[in-house]
């Protein structure tokens, strides 16, 4: 058991959060600061232009998911906390990266990409599901980041 | 499966009955009209402009009523912003409103309402700006007008920032022997002061002032105490304000019209279609022509109701134009139907090709459920499907495609022990049922297996990608384009099983008796794929570049395949994310005095929020494996989606009887 590597481990669950998360929230002011222009026009539309303000928000809960995934793998809640070395420390941490980092900017871009999906349903709201299909594009990077983080941590092998 | 058949059909009509006509068809909604400049007939017929409408200013007008009443309105809380609220009204009911409702006078007193709320609005900030002015000033015990400058002495007001009273004194000393400065007020930085000098020293003293940035202030027009300025001023909001307030409960009582503004608007929005409409419509000096699209199906019900309503009109089939294809709708089963949502999301075929639509279907259907895997949510969202389309009236179509992704959610979510995210440790004893229930319907656990998971939802990428190219290989053969078929198709398809069964022999997934058959089919195609994709052209080498070229696109489907890997993580993020929010809620559990509420409050909205965005999540992303790997290998579309002359109601919905 060394208490370094666990911090290491930890290092990695948070940053994954962290990162996503942050890059999310960004996102969403992006995405949100067009809407609140065009409700300024037509308030109606806030229903509609919800989903596109929402859509950079997700890189945050795949964050999230890494970092619980770490927290399973090292059985933080609960109390059977497993032992482990400063090595697989590092590994948890190097594991935890894709998801935090292709998070990151998977959903700064999301949000400019949704804010443009804002303007298009402003101008053309029948089409806003095509806006929304673009900014999955965007996003599929952040759920192969997510995929990455959860092979890495699954070959992982503690204890 | 199909698409559904069209006729083109001409219509000719006495001229007299033109609007007569045009209303039938907007009632019936069943021809798309076509523009008759575009076509062969246009030399000998005369088509209408239409330039102002009348009607479009008159709808316009109330549709700015209605938005003016809107902010009247009690509101429904933000919910408010997703119903359309649509008025439900009979056919008869419609025309009697619009035939007996006053609508220009109400039209009338909600504008004079708005416009002298902006004049008083206005009003108000120019006071509001006043008071702030004066406040300064408020400790002077002198008229404003009395402070003025006389033959000998001149005076400035105004204000000093940043630079202290004191310091501007000690300057002025220094070039000054007249002056009198009196500070009004002072606050941390700002000081407004009143200054009297001889003329004589007029250029000096204005120099010091210049340099300590001294804001001149004028308050020409003004007489009186400040202090009773102000009191006037707050006098007359008080008064402005209770007039709005006034205003405001008219405006609240105005309300009640807003129902049959927005029939009307509804009418003459038609009317104003109807007249644009006659722009489609040819004219001799005594004949009228339409020529449209309608359903195959539909023609005879047309015909008749043409013709009962206009005794000497005629409609004929006609045959399109050279290169002139129908528009495109969809024709499926009910329980195809729902999907069609995606397919008119992505466009319309053309009139030659499959509806990619029932093809789509089950993969979508499945892809949704795998993005969820929670039976709890699965049947959250069939509930909820089934209650929406009690309480809505349209957008039926999705909401079924969602009840039908509820039931595959259903199928994942237990197969894989999804239910709520609770784990054999979180269910508490009272749920035991769900328990055993979750306990013998699962297969297998994807968070502590997710290999299995992963390899999953590249198989079945794998088989949707093949799936794809045999479509259009059939499509191939039905063109009798065989080489196409056997080179571009047939060829893949055996390279890519063959490579997959190979790889799977090597690494003893499955047995290896046939290993050497899977390796000699892949080399056999890939060498097809070499000499033969390529069929343009003699020069040998040309043609063994662009076959080599085309077998490098082995990549593409690699690509392909591992874009299904999404399902993987967007199912186990569900997942994960209701274990994360039981975990929390068992902590708020905790909370003294709260903690049952608590718990409660946070299982609600946490798993609402999660059904919600995983929901979206899981058609966006079902949706964009079907546009980006699975319809580019054998859709090409651009067909123009038909649009019948019909109806089209902003805020109002006809239903036939009252309910």
């Amino acid at each position: 058991m060394d208490p370094i590597g666990l911090a290491i481990a930890i290092f990695g669950a948070a940053i994954s959060a962290f990162l996503a998360g942050t890059g999310s929230a960004v996102g969403i002011a992006t995405a949100a600061q067009t809407a609140d222009g065009v409700l300024s026009e037509d308030p109606e539309k806030f229903g509609k232009l919800l989903i596109l303000v929402a859509l950079p928000g997700t890189q945050g809960i795949y964050g999230l998911l890494g970092t619980f995934l770490v927290i399973q793998k090292l059985g933080l809640v609960g109390g059977a906390s497993v032992g482990l070395n400063l090595w697989q420390g590092f590994q948890i941490f190097f594991a935890s990266l894709p998801v935090a980092i292709a998070g990151l900017f998977s959903a700064l871009h999301q949000g400019k990409t949704c804010a443009a999906g804002v303007e298009l349903t402003a101008k053309r709201p029948d089409e806003m599901m095509k806006g929304v299909i673009y900014a999955a594009m965007v996003e599929t990077y952040a759920i192969f980041g997510l995929v990455a983080t959860i092979l890495l941590l699954n070959g992982i092998k503690l204890g | 499966m199909a698409l559904m058949k069209m006729q083109k059909v001409a219509i000719f009509f006495p001229r007299s009955d033109r609007d007569r006509l045009l209303s039938l068809l907007q009632d019936e909604g069943r021809v798309e009209m076509l523009d008759l400049k575009e076509s062969s007939v246009a030399e000998d017929v005369e088509v209408s402009e239409v330039t102002s409408v009348e009607a479009d200013r008159i709808a316009s007008d109330v549709k700015r009523a209605i938005e003016d009443l809107h902010e009247f309105e009690e509101k429904g809380g933000i919910l408010g912003g997703f119903g359309g609220g649509r008025v439900i009204v009979t056919k008869d009911e419609f025309e009697n409103i619009v035939r007996d409702f006053d609508f220009e006078s109400v039209l009338k007193e909600i504008e004079e309402l708005e416009s002298r709320r902006t004049e008083l609005r206005t009003r108000l900030t120019h006071l509001e700006s006043f008071i702030a002015r004066l406040e300064p000033w408020l400790n002077l015990d002198v008229p404003l007008e009395e402070i003025a400058s006389t033959e000998n002495v001149a005076v400035v007001m105004g204000s000093l920032t940043g630079r202290s009273p004191q310091a501007l004194a000690k300057a002025l000393a220094e070039v000054s022997g007249t002056y009198v400065m009196e500070v009004v007020s002072q606050q941390e930085r700002q000081a407004h002061l009143i200054l009297w000098y001889h003329r004589v020293e007029a250029e000096v003293v204005e120099e010091v002032l210049r340099r300590n940035d001294f804001e001149a202030e004028t308050f020409e027009d003004l007489k009186g105490l400040p202090g009773e300025l102000t009191a006037e001023a707050n006098r007359e909001i008080a008064g402005i304000n209770s007039e709005l307030e006034k205003l405001r409960a008219r405006g609240a009582e105005l309300v009640r019209h807003k129902p049959r503004l927005m029939i009307v608007h509804d009418y003459f929005d038609q009317e104003a279609h109807k007249a644009h409409a006659q722009a489609l419509v040819g004219t001799t000096e005594r004949v009228g022509v339409i020529q449209g699209w309608v359903r195959r199906h539909e023609f005879d019900q047309l015909v008749k109701e043409v013709t009962s309503a206009i005794d000497s009109a005629e409609v004929l089939k006609i045959e399109p134009e050279p290169g002139e294809s129908p528009p495109i709708e969809l024709k499926n089963r009910w329980i195809i139907k729902p999907f069609e949502v995606i397919t008119e999301l992505y466009g319309m075929p053309h009139a030659r090709e499959v509806d990619p639509t029932p093809l789509a279907a089950p993969f979508f259907a499945l892809f949704f459920g795998f993005c969820l895997t929670d039976a709890g949510y699965g049947i959250v969202l069939i509930i909820l499907s089934l209650l929406l389309m009690k309480y809505l009236r349209t957008g039926h179509k999705l909401l079924w495609l969602i009840f039908a992704g509820g039931l595959t959610t259903i199928f994942m979510g237990a197969i894989t022990g999804g239910w709520f995210g609770l784990t054999e440790e979180t269910i508490p004893p009272w749920l035991g049922f769900v328990a055993t229930l979750r306990r013998t319907l699962m297969q297998f656990d994807p968070l502590k297996n997710p290999m299995l998971m992963f390899g999953i939802a590249l198989a079945l990428g794998f088989i949707q990608v093949t799936f794809g190219l045999i479509i259009e290989m059939i499509e191939n053969f039905r063109a009798r384009d065989a080489l196409a078929a056997v080179f571009d198709q047939i060829s893949w398809i055996v390279l890519l099983w063959s490579a997959v069964l190979f790889g799977a022999a090597k690494i003893g997934a499955i047995e290896q008796t046939h290993i050497s058959v899977f390796k000699w089919a892949a080399i056999g195609a890939a060498i097809a794929i070499i000499g033969f994709s390529h069929r343009v052209g003699k020069n040998p080498v040309v043609r063994l570049g662009w076959g080599l070229y085309n077998l490098y696109g082995i990549t593409g489907y690699l690509g392909d395949v591992l874009s299904y890997a999404r399902l993987l993580a967007l199912g186990l993020a569900t997942g994960g994310i209701a274990m994360v929010i039981n975990a929390v809620a068992l902590m708020a559990k905790g909370i003294p005095g709260v903690g049952y509420a608590a718990m409660i409050l946070v299982l609600a909205g946490g798993h609402t929020l999660n059904i919600a965005v995983n929901a979206l999540g899981g058609f966006v992303h079902s949706a964009r494996l079907q546009y980006v790997e699975f319809y580019p290998k054998f859709f090409e579309g651009g067909g123009k989606r038909f649009k019948p002359f019909a109806r089209e109601l902003k805020y109002t919905h006809l239903v036939e009887k009252a309910s």
